[in-house]
C-alpha cells in the first residue's frame, strides 16, 4: 500500500513539473465536509491540494489539471455503536458493539478538466470534472463483547469522480487567486473497510504561473 | 463547442446538487428511535411489553426488540427480538418473580448501530385478579358419574416443597379420593395451564386424583384468586381425563389453598 501511494505521488510530481513548464501551479486550502455515511462518520477537516493547471486563453477555454492531496479525517465520537447477530438453536440475539476509529488518512490524485464557461482577460468563470484515483490507510477496533475484537489496520483503494465549479482572478501575469466549490463521490476497494464515499468541499487558493 | 457550454454547466451543477446529503448535526439522528407504549402484567404472570418505532433512522430498520432486567436493561438481557406490526411491537416477559421490580426497554438497530428507548418501570409484576367461568362450593370436587363428587376434609390446604423432587405438591383428601397439585414455584393469583408433565414449567400445575385409571389429558386452566392472609381459592372447571379412547372424565373442584 505504501509502495502505490508513493507511486501516486510519483506520477503526481511527473504531471506537476511536466505541466509547469507551460502552466501555473495551484495551492489551494479547503474545508473537506463528508457527506452521505461518510459524513456520519467523519468530521470536516481542513486540508490543501497542490496542482498544476494552465491558464485560460481566448484559444482554450479547455484545460486539463493534475492536483493531489491528503485527507486526514477524524470521526465523529470515540465509539460507534454496532451490533452483531448469532442464530443457532435457541433463535436469534442480537448483541450491541462499538468500533473505534483511529487513523483514516486518504492521499488523493484529481485528473480532469476544466471549462471556462465565463471568460475576461483578467476573470474565468469555470467548470469541472475530475477523476478521483487514491489510497486509503486505516485503523479501526471494533468491539462486540462475548464474540468478536477486531483491531484491523489495512488499506484501500478509492476510485471516484469530482465535478468543480470556480472562479479565478488573474492579479497579474503570474499570480492568480481561485475560489471553487467540489462534489466528490466515489467507491473504496478494500476487503476489511470498503464502502462508498462522498464530500463537498470549498476551498480559496492561488495560482502562480512558471 | 460554445455551444455545449451551458449543457455542460448545467450537467455539472445538477451532478454537484444531487445526493447533496449533508450530515446530521447529531449521530442520534441516523439511529432508530423507539418507545415503550405499555406493559401490562397479564393473568398467567406474564407481562406483555409493547412499543412503538418512532423513527427509522437514516437507514432502513434492521432488528427491533425488547429488553428487560430489575436493573438497568441492556440489549442481550432477558431479550426478544420482535416483528413490526405497522408501527408497533410486543413481546412477552415470563418468568418474572412477583417479588421484584422490572424496568423494560425497547431497542432497535439500523446500518449506524442501535438506540434504546426510555425505561418503563413495573413496580408490581403481580397477575391481576381472574375470574373463572364456573360456579363451584368451596372445598369441593366433582369427577363426573364415574367417580363421583365429594367434601375434601380441611378447609385449607398447603403447598409443601419437596426437597427429592424440587417441586411444591398439595393433596387435598375426602373419605374416597385424594386430589394432587404440583407446582413448580410457590402458589400465586392468576392462571396455570394444567398439564400431564409430571415436573410443571412455569405457571403450569400437574392435576391429578387417585380413583381408578385414566390418561390425563393435559389440558385446561386453573383460576387462583388471593383471598388475603396468603390465601388463594383455586378454581378448576374442566380437567378432562381419557378413561377410555371414547369416554372422557371432566374434572371439577374449588379449593382453599395456601403456601
Amino acid at each position: 500500500m505504501l509502495l502505490s501511494m508513493k507511486k501516486l505521488f510519483i506520477c503526481l510530481f511527473v504531471l506537476i513539473t511536466i505541466g509547469s513548464v507551460t502552466a501555473q501551479l495551484t495551492v489551494r486550502i479547503y474545508n473537506y465536509r463528508p457527506t452521505g455515511d461518510y459524513g456520519a462518520v467523519f468530521k470536516p477537516t481542513i486540508s490543501a491540494e497542490i496542482g498544476s493547471m494552465r491558464q485560460f486563453d481566448e484559444d482554450n477555454r479547455v484545460r486539463w489539471v493534475f492536483t493531489g492531496t491528503a485527507l486526514y479525517l477524524k470521526p465523529r465520537m470515540a465509539e460507534f455503536p454496532t451490533t452483531g447477530e448469532i442464530e443457532d438453536g435457541n433463535g436469534l440475539k442480537v448483541y450491541p458493539g462499538t468500533m473505534a476509529y483511529k487513523l483514516y488518512l486518504a492521499v488523493q490524485a484529481h485528473i480532469g478538466i476544466d471549462v471556462a464557461l465565463y471568460r475576461t482577460e483578467k476573470f474565468n468563470a469555470f467548470i469541472g470534472t475530475n477523476a478521483i484515483i487514491g489510497g486509503v490507510l486505516f485503523h479501526y477496533h471494533s468491539v462486540i463483547p462475548g464474540f468478536q475484537d477486531n483491531e484491523s489496520i489495512g488499506s484501500g483503494t478509492q476510485l471516484g469522480v469530482r465535478f468543480r465549479a470556480g472562479g479565478e482572478y488573474q492579479l497579474n501575469d503570474q499570480l492568480g487567486f481561485l475560489i471553487s466549490a467540489n462534489r466528490s463521490y466515489g467507491i473504496m476497494l478494500s476487503a476489511d473497510a470498503g464502502g462508498f464515499f462522498s464530500a463537498n468541499d470549498y476551498g480559496i487558493g492561488v495560482s502562480y504561473k512558471f | 463547442m460554445k455551444k455545449k457550454f451551458p449543457l455542460l454547466a448545467l450537467t455539472v451543477i445538477l451532478l454537484m446538487a444531487s445526493a447533496c446529503k449533508k450530515a446530521k448535526k447529531n449521530y442520534d439522528d441516523y439511529l432508530p428511535k423507539v418507545k415503550i407504549e405499555s406493559a401490562v402484567v397479564q393473568t398467567d404472570g406474564s407481562v406483555l411489553v409493547t412499543g412503538r418505532i418512532e423513527s427509522e433512522g437514516s437507514a432502513r430498520l434492521e432488528r427491533i426488540g425488547l429488553c428487560c432486567s430489575t436493573g438497568d436493561p441492556k440489549m442481550t438481557d432477558r431479550q426478544i427480538v420482535c416483528d413490526l406490526a405497522g408501527d408497533y411491537f410486543s413481546g412477552i416477559f415470563m418468568y418474572l418473580s412477583i417479588d421484584s421490580s422490572y424496568n423494560f426497554r425497547g431497542w432497535a438497530t439500523n446500518k449506524y448501530g442501535y438506540s434504546y428507548s426510555d425505561l418503563l418501570t413495573l413496580t408490581d409484576v403481580t397477575p391481576p385478579p381472574v375470574t373463572a367461568p364456573c360456579t363451584l362450593t368451596m372445598n369441593t370436587y366433582n369427577t363426573g358419574a364415574t367417580f363421583g363428587s365429594g367434601t375434601y376434609s380441611g378447609t385449607t390446604h398447603r403447598f409443601n416443597y419437596s426437597t427429592t423432587y424440587d417441586y411444591y405438591y398439595l393433596q387435598a383428601n375426602s373419605s374416597t379420593q385424594t386430589v394432587e397439585l404440583i407446582l413448580s414455584d410457590p402458589v400465586t393469583q392468576g392462571t396455570y395451564s394444567i398439564t400431564n408433565a409430571s415436573t410443571p414449567g412455569y405457571r403450569e400445575m400437574n392435576v391429578s386424583f387417585s380413583s381408578g385409571s385414566y390418561t390425563q389429558l393435559g389440558s385446561g386452566t386453573v383460576y387462583v384468586n388471593s383471598l388475603g392472609g396468603g390465601q388463594y381459592d383455586l378454581t378448576i372447571c374442566d380437567a378432562p381425563w381419557m378413561l377410555t379412547s371414547s369416554t372422557t372424565l371432566h374434572f371439577k373442584t374449588r379449593m382453599t389453598v395456601t403456601n
